[in-house]
């Protein structure tokens, strides 16, 4: 996913670690950034934090379904042991999608209500 | 229930006709054209996802989900773009035409025109997929 994201040229801004039970984003701030999970996993919980929604585990990304529908974080995302991310702009992959052409749009509507 | 990005993606999208356009403008003949008379099976379970099949005409069924496909609709996309082999059975309905696009020449299709659709649809296909998984499929 990394290569796929830097040949596009969507700036990787940094590499960071968490420790368990660091908080990594809270419900309703803007997403800026989009996480790539390099090592460790995300809890991520409802938005009050009473039940986990999604446990993501290292090689997948956070925050897509967030950016492209909301443009912010509807659940508190918080490292499940020691954990490290590696983030990429949301700005620039929100532009790519937007640029992108219908028939792609269509696809991604497509899988998205498969 | 629908998921938010799913909101979204219905709000902002077409429909399957604009999928046709995915294939528009190329010489169809290059791509591999198959036949089905009613009731024969187009895909079985656990064929390897090698290949993405779209229907350019006749209608299909999918008994399990109880889903008809129809023109340019594809066939279990999310199998196909997140996972080894296709989870479902597929029969024509009617006689019926699909389209076979091998796993690289779908991304070669999708880079040409758009350089993150195929990141961003096996992104999503993950997710749907782990969404299933987690009995979260509506």
């Amino acid at each position: 996913m990394t290569a796929a994201l830097r040949q596009n040229a969507i700036i990787d801004l940094d590499q960071f670690e968490l420790f368990h039970g660091e908080v990594l984003f809270v419900p309703k701030s803007p997403i800026t950034s989009v996480f790539l999970i390099e090592k460790g996993s995300v809890l991520i919980f409802s938005s009050f934090g009473q039940r986990v929604l999604r446990s993501m585990a290292s090689g997948q990304l956070i925050g897509i379904e967030d950016l492209l529908s909301l443009g912010w974080w509807s659940g508190l995302g918080v490292a499940h042991g020691p954990t490290r991310l590696r983030s990429f702009c949301a700005a620039q992959l929100q532009t790519c999608l937007k640029q992108s052409p219908e028939s792609h749009r269509a696809l991604l509507r497509e899988l998205a209500l498969s | 229930m629908f998921s938010a990005l799913r909101r979204f993606v219905c709000r902002s999208m077409g429909g399957h006709e604009l999928l046709v356009d995915l294939v528009n403008g190329l010489t169809l003949g290059a791509f591999v054209h198959q036949d089905y008379q009613s009731d024969e099976v187009v895909l079985s379970r656990e064929i390897a996802t090698d290949r993405l099949l779209m229907v350019l005409q006749g209608r299909l069924y999918d008994p399990r989900c109880r889903r008809i496909y129809s023109r340019g609709c594809l066939l279990q996309p999310v199998d196909f773009f997140a996972a080894d082999q296709y989870q479902d059975l597929i029969i024509a309905k009617s006689n019926c035409r699909v389209l076979v696009m091998t796993r690289d020449e779908v991304r070669r299709l999708l880079s040409a025109q758009s350089a993150m659709t195929w990141f961003f649809a096996r992104t999503l296909s993950i997710e749907r997929l782990a969404a299933r998984a987690a009995g979260s499929h509506p």
